[in-house]
């Protein structure tokens, strides 16, 4: 919208007032902040100065423990590797319990004998006093 | 400042400008004298620096404390990332971090603000800001200057606050910083025709409260 040269003569004598009006009122603000608030500035800029100081040693220390924690997780592995790839244990606990009579190392030749256990027994305690099918006698 | 009669002559001429032009030329009246030399140091410059860059996050936050975290992690940024820079290009560096913090700010107040009416537990007061921080009014030397300067330093800080938010950085930071043209852009991340336009605008919503900064 177009606007005659004296509202605009107008309109920058006003905008002259307001920010030169504005310019101080900031730069006397600026003087006069309040004590705490320049105090916790100070302070603010000392510990800015103060961590650009301590990067270097958290740079130099970086590698260092990232190496450490790689050869850690490696040592880790290499221990517990052998137990975890190690499958007869838990298969001699499976066939265990299968019969609970039944002794852990028990294997599939003797599986007969042992489900047969009571026949064997009576069979032992049978005088030897037989007849050999031969004729002969022991 | 005085006038002088150039200006008054140069009211002719300036007849037929756009607004931008009238905003731009009424700032460089204001504008003379405040280039600031270089600092020697970053620990110098931040010195130099934080107290008005404190004040303006406060204006544009309505927050002192908010204020302080904004300066400081500015202050933390500029020295972590770029105080091997040469010194001359730390102002525009600083203020333009310090812009982006306080925009992160702002926003994430405004999502807040926004949960908070939605649960209804939000203080919808809008003449409940706090006045500045300042010295007690007994300590200057001039205490009745000093309540008048506070007084007009809120009614100042509630009107740009309601600018939207580029206009109140270009204000910001090309009247009350005195940054020129080109920095204001390289600092707000536009062209020098958009800070134009920005500040021209503000000033349009600025120039009806002028008589309540007196």
């Amino acid at each position: 919208m177009k606007t005659s040269p004296d509202n605009q003569a107008r309109d920058r004598n006003i905008d002259y007032g307001l920010m030169q009006h504005a310019r101080a009122l900031h730069d006397y603000a600026c003087e006069h902040i309040d004590a705490g608030t320049r105090t916790k500035l100070a302070v603010a800029r000392r510990e800015a100065l103060a961590a650009k100081e301590r990067r270097p040693h958290r740079m130099i220390w970086l590698p260092a423990t990232g190496a450490a924690a790689a050869c850690a997780l490696v040592i880790g592995l290499a221990l517990f590797k052998p137990q975890a790839e190690n499958p007869a244990a838990p298969q001699t606990q499976a066939v265990s319990t299968g019969d609970a009579e039944l002794p852990l190392n028990a294997d599939t030749q003797q599986f007969d004998l042992y489900q047969n256990l009571d026949f064997y027994q009576w069979l032992a305690q049978q005088p030897q006093t037989h007849a050999n099918p031969r004729g002969g006698r022991q | 400042m005085q006038r002088t009669g150039d200006d008054v002559d140069g009211l002719g001429r300036l007849a037929g400008a756009a607004e931008v032009s009238l905003a731009e030329t009424a700032l460089a009246e204001v504008a003379l004298g405040t280039v600031r030399p270089a600092a020697r140091s970053i620990e110098a410059f931040l010195a130099s620096v934080e107290r008005r860059a404190w004040r303006v996050a406060e204006i544009a936050l309505n927050d002192a404390d908010e204020a302080l975290d904004a300066v400081q992690d500015a202050m933390f940024r500029l020295v972590r990332h770029y105080s091997a820079k040469p010194a001359e290009e730390w102002p525009l560096l600083f203020w333009g971090i310090l812009r982006r913090r306080i925009t992160d700010l702002q926003r994430r107040r405004t999502v807040r603000n926004r949960i908070l009416v939605w649960t209804g537990r939000a203080r919808l007061d809008e003449d409940g800001d706090q006045l500045p921080a300042w010295d007690a009014p007994d300590s200057g030397p001039d205490p009745a200057r000093a309540y008048l300067s506070k007084q007009a330093l809120a009614a100042m800080s509630r009107a740009v606050r309601k600018l939207p938010r580029r206009q109140q950085q270009a204000f910001l930071l090309r009247v009350l910083e005195g940054l020129d043209v080109a920095g204001t852009a390289h600092v707000m991340g536009c062209s020098e025709g958009s800070v134009k336009t920005h500040l021209s605008r503000a000033l349009d919503a600025l120039r009806g409260q002028l008589e309540a900064w007196r």
